[in-house]
């Protein structure tokens, strides 16, 4: 093949050698931009430079597919080089080196939140931190443990549970890094029992522009700044954080109400009394229905629900005692344990549309009922049929979510669905809530953000970050194309009043959104992808949750997003929008095992494998098919000892390992 | 010049798709990571040629049943089971493992090797009933095994005088009537019964027979009258019961021909004698009933070979149903006990489906075994119930003559070479010495007698 445009082939020519630590062998696309280059040419140590355009391309967005013209259009949301370090030296390094230029550096985990707060507004140094993903240190007697930044949740879980221990808390995307969670919301699974995720954590090791590496106890004046500061300060490298013997038993609950004000009356009555549950999430009815319509079944009730799970025989023993004078009925068991399992795949929903738009606040329990039926009664306004789902916190608040399934392949209904989304947390954040993240696009709501959080940021900004390199033209102010006026039409100065009239004016508005768009609910989708145009409602219907990236064993070896389902399906939308591709884009693609781990995980219960030979087929007619770089490809792979390991554990954590769907015996 | 006999083998493939004996199913969450091909050392798992990302089905045939690919699957993705269509291949001795067995020895002439061990009856009826005595296993010294082309596996048919005669001269006084013709093998091809003969099977058998320096028993209707002289040679007619002795013709270059026992058998000898005096006579006669006595009457009337024939089972036609291995002891001894055993030479036929039973039947007291249906499976014959040129599922009218020949001698070769690790193993130097060799084998009912024979009280004796 021809090797114009490629750099240095890495594997080696011979006979496979046990891989080096981190060296990716396949050829390398060679460096692009002036700015990637002058990195590269510092020579730092465990890092990998991602400067080509098709591999960049994947860092331009998160889990949120927001309409393109307000992420391309009004922010420069691609990249000018991503970075992915091994080590924490390797972080400071591009810290120094990104001060040094003052280009912004972005901190990035897995990329699962929806808010924006990974993505560029105005370029900048993507540093991705998924690679740094060694648990260093889980000490039971202590009761704690030690991990890298890019940990995530699922695996960290995993290997204490080895140790009969569990995590106090974890978002409701295990597949996200630990460090991802602690830059952002927090909230999530057992917030009721362990509160937020800043009370685990002991201690972080921040790196910041200066390029010092600090360890921050909880006594450090910073260290609470640190929590939900979207990457302000500096990139958190390492953490020490709290863990639990795992309980002997547990036991969800679910039991179903007429109206959700019943419900949260007997949520609020638990939370107070002496069950002490691990935790409590509300779930409205219309998530049943759909869950129903998912399972082909009416399996649920179409009713209010609430779930708590109750750990341990005792506290099983005092909820049956607080139910029993309640006369209310709970659902079977089975029935309780699937909610509860599906706590980790909230976006499944989406397929529905394919699309997924809503609003995540932070509601005081008080303001809850009023703030569901409020919004409610915006959605019916708007034209929209809601989910919501609550989950209960420690300090009387709740995390509100009030889901949309919405069409995203059709870009009217999809961008008005997005100012829908705005008009409720607008609506939600008058009545009282405050917003769970800001990112760029809830950047409008900032201004609702407690004064003394903000202050405390603030102050920490300025001690570790005086310079303004960190994840800057965010937050605190937007930036944007147009000499910042893409940010400026983003902040709350502008969008609160307009979002005021659009509110005042609601049967208008509501009346325009109508007529510029027709949504219909698209069936649920079934069936194999034949056509490029299947290949494209595929990757609609991806969540981009980044389960399948957890999992994929090409991408543990080739560290390059692109080989996983959401690298491919992105690719396949980018050739849907008929954006060019490089060959060398093309033959990365075709890097894979087979191995089917991403259909496993995916929430969407996509048909990836099939997907990926469509892709394939339409890549191939374009630039050909690498078949050597294929075999190379997969003899490296065979050869490494952390693929051996990998294979080992089982590519996907706790599931079956023995034949399935095989023919039968004679 | 000396020259080692030698059996030239060479990979003659299959001509029809495998029948594998275990069918490796592949399940749903198997990873593609390759880890069963590490494992199988035989090769049945391989990366897809065109698309090495994936697993390519399991080639079966390949496969050894050592569950190694099994067990080492970390996604236990992989079960084994034994193949349906395999299963149903053969009926009674003729068991699928026999048959597949004989196959893999036609196919590459090598000696078979199951996996994991063996996996037969250690007990069980006819052959399986006698153990060999293999003491000399554990002495790799002397000759042992190493000392294989040592080993002689010629054998004699024909009547060997018992004693010499000398004239007056001192000389040795010739014996025309002892017509005595050596063989390189113990082994004769017999044809005569197969159940289905197409041209090219002929023609292959006989270049096979040549090859081999034996001999191939066949009905004279069906041999081509133009056959080159050194195959004519090669040639035992086998002459029907109707056959008139007295005007037979033979045709040219024959060494031995095979005549019928009928009630007029010692007319037919007399004649015959007369007629073709340097020619050995074999008698073919359904083992069992009266044969036993009547074996000293053949010597008396100058036979040189009795042809014993058992059914395909092993077992005598005649109505006792005994195994050969029973029949031809008592063969054996009958002879024996009159001290005129080297004057007859017996050929064993029928039930003679693996390597192991040409040792068993010579311990036993045959000079030489007659294959036959071991023939055709060679040739990838599935002994399906009914059997017809239509129906045939691997279209043996079509095998060409030298893949015939090539399988024939590569099965020969094969179970030669077992005869050899056998003779080896007993430390014997000949395998004239094993014929009849009895205290060299064990019987089951003999070790059940010593067993248990007191402890019953007698009620084993009878």
């Amino acid at each position: 093949m021809d090797d114009a445009g490629v750099g240095r082939a890495i594997y080696p020519d011979a006979a496979p050698s046990p891989p080096v630590q981190n060296g990716f062998s396949a050829k390398e696309e060679t460096i692009q931009g002036s700015l990637a280059r002058e990195l590269a040419s510092l020579g730092i140590k465990d890092l990998r430079i991602v400067s080509a355009s098709g591999e960049r391309m994947l860092y331009s967005r998160d889990q949120s597919d927001i309409p393109r013209f307000l992420r391309e259009i009004m922010f420069n949301s691609s990249p000018d080089v991503v970075v992915q370090p091994f080590s924490r030296e390797a972080v400071s390094a591009v810290l120094r080196f990104a001060a040094s230029k003052r280009v912004t550096a972005i901190p990035r985990g897995s990329a699962s939140s929806p808010f924006g707060g990974s993505v560029p507004v105005a370029g900048g140094i993507v540093v991705d931190l998924s690679s740094m993903n060694k648990i260093i240190k889980i000490d039971p007697a202590k009761g704690e443990a030690r991990v890298e930044t890019g940990v995530r949740w699922a695996d960290f879980d995993q290997e204490l549970e080895k140790k009969g221990l569990t995590l106090n808390s974890s978002p409701s995307s295990k597949f996200s890094t630990v460090g991802g969670w602690i830059a952002t919301g927090g909230l999530g699974l057992n917030s009721f029992s362990k509160g937020h995720i800043s009370r685990s954590v002991l201690s972080l090791e921040l790196v910041t522009p200066d390029g010092s590496i600090r360890e921050l106890s909880r006594l450090d004046p910073e260290f609470q700044a640190v929590f939900g500061s979207e990457g302000q300060l500096g990139v958190v490298t390492g953490v020490t954080i709290s863990v639990r013997s795992k309980p002997s038993r547990t036991k969800p609950h679910l039991v179903f109400f007429d109206d959700f004000r019943s419900a949260f009356v007997f949520a609020r009555a638990l939370a107070g009394s002496a069950v002490h549950p691990s935790h409590i999430v509300f779930e409205s009815s219309s998530k049943f229905s759909l869950i129903n319509r998912m399972l082909g079944k009416d399996h649920f009730p179409v009713k209010e629900a609430i779930i708590v799970n109750v750990e341990g025989e005792a506290a099983e023993q005092t909820f049956q005692a607080f139910l029993r004078p309640t006369g209310l009925k709970e659902e079977k068991e089975y029935l309780a344990r699937y909610m509860w399992n599906e706590r980790y795949f909230p976006m499944k929903v989406r397929k529905f549309g394919p699309g997924l738009l809503g609003s995540e606040v932070v509601v005081p329990l008080d303001i809850m009922p009023d703030a569901i039926e409020k919004s409610m009664a915006l959605c019916c306004e708007l034209g929209l049929r809601p989910l919501f789902e609550v989950h209960f916190l420690d300090d009387g608040r709740g995390l509100l979510l009030c889901f949309y399934v919405t069409d995203q392949e059709n870009i009217l209904t999809y961008t008005m669905d997005a100012v829908k989304s705005m008009l409720i947390t607008s609506r939600l954040i008058e009545i009282g809530a405050k917003p769970y993240s800001i990112g760029v696009w809830f950047f409008p709501f900032s201004d609702a953000e407690e004064k003394g959080r903000v202050q405390r940021l603030l102050d920490a900004k300025k001690a570790l970050d005086p310079q303004g390199v960190m994840n800057s033209g965010k937050y605190f102010s937007l930036s944007g194309r147009f000499g910042g006026l893409g940010g400026l039409a983003f902040s709350p100065r502008f969008m609160k009043p307009a979002f005021k009239t659009m509110l005042l004016f609601l049967p208008i508005t509501s009346r325009v959104m109508r007529s510029l768009s027709s949504f219909h609910e698209s069936a649920l989708s079934k069936g194999v992808p034949r056509t490029a145009t299947d290949l494209e409602r595929i990757a609609n219907e991806c969540a981009m949750c980044g389960a399948c990236v957890s999992v994929c064993p090409a991408y543990l070896i080739v560290r390059d997003e692109r080989v996983t389902a959401r690298g491919k399906l992105m690719t396949a939308t980018a050739l849907a929008r008929g954006e060019r591709l490089s060959k060398e884009h093309s033959d990365r693609t075709f890097l894979c095992m087979r191995c089917k781990a991403c259909e496993q995980v995916c929430q969407s219960k996509l048909e990836l494998v099939a997907a990926y030979d469509v892709l394939e087929k339409e890549l191939e007619r374009l630039h050909g098919k690498d078949q050597q770089e294929i075999e190379r490809f997969i003899k490296y792979a065979e050869a490494s000892p952390e693929y051996d390991k990998l294979i080992e554990r089982g590519l996907v954590i706790g599931a079956p390992r023995h034949g399935m769907g095989g023919g039968t015996d004679v | 010049m000396f020259e080692r006999y030698h059996i030239p083998i060479k990979m003659v493939e299959g001509r029809a798709k495998p029948v594998p004996k275990f069918v490796i199913v592949r399940a749903d969450n198997c990873v593609n990571c390759g880890k069963c091909e590490k494992a199988c050392i035989y090769g049945a798992h391989k990366r897809s040629e065109e698309d090495p990302r994936k697993m390519a089905d399991p080639q079966n045939q390949l496969c050894k049943n050592c569950f190694r690919c099994v067990s080492e699957c970390p996604q236990r993705a992989l079960t084994m089971s034994p193949g349906p269509e395999y299963r149903l291949l053969g009926k009674g001795i003729w068991t699928p493992l026999m048959i597949s067995t004989i196959w893999g020895e036609s196919e590459t002439g090598k000696i078979p090797v199951f996996g994991a061990g063996y996996r037969g009856m250690f007990a069980g009826p006819g052959f399986d009933g006698m153990w060999t005595d293999m003491s000399e296993i554990v002495r790799p010294t002397r000759d042992g095994i190493h000392g294989r082309e040592f080993i002689s596996t010629s054998v004699d048919l024909g009547s060997k005088p018992a004693f010499l005669e000398f004239d007056k001269d001192g000389r040795v006084a010739s014996d025309d009537a002892h017509a005595l013709l050596e063989l390189p093998i113990p082994f004769v091809m017999d044809i005569s019964r197969l159940r289905i003969l197409h041209g090219n099977m002929m023609s292959g058998y006989l270049h096979a027979a040549k090859h081999l320096n034996t001999l191939l028993m066949a009905s004279p209707a069906l041999v081509p009258h133009d056959l080159p002289d050194d195959e004519r040679t090669r040639l035992v007619p086998v002459y029907p019961e109707s056959t008139d002795v007295g005007t037979l013709e033979l045709p040219r270059g024959v060494r031995i021909a095979e005549i019928q026992l009928t009630p007029r058998w010692r007319e037919d000898v007399r004649k015959f004698k007369e007629r073709f005096p340097g020619t050995v006579l074999a008698l073919r006669m359904n083992a069992g009933g009266e044969v036993d006595r009547l074996l000293p009457d053949l010597v008396d009337a100058k036979v040189d070979v009795a042809h014993l024939v058992f059914d395909e089972q092993g077992s005598e036609h005649m109505e006792d149903k005994r195994h050969s291995k029973d029949s031809l002891r008592a063969a054996h001894k009958s002879l024996v006990s009159r001290k005129i055993r080297d004057q007859i030479t017996i050929i064993t036929g029928g039930g003679i489906a693996a390597a192991e039973h040409v040792p068993k039947s010579i311990l036993c007291g045959a000079d030489a075994v007659a294959l036959e249906k071991a023939l055709l499976i060679a040739l990838e014959c599935r002994d399906c119930p009914s059997c017809s040129k239509e129906s045939c599922p691997i279209n043996l009218h079509e095998a060409p003559v030298e893949w015939v020949e090539g399988r024939v001698l590569n099965m020969v070769g094969a179970w030669r070479d077992q005869l050899l690790e056998v003779l080896g193993a007993m430390g014997l130097r000949e395998v004239r010495r094993l014929r009849g060799e009895l205290g060299r084998a064990i019987f089951y009912e003999d070790v059940e007698m010593e067993a248990f024979g007191e402890l019953k009280g007698g009620e084993l004796d009878g």
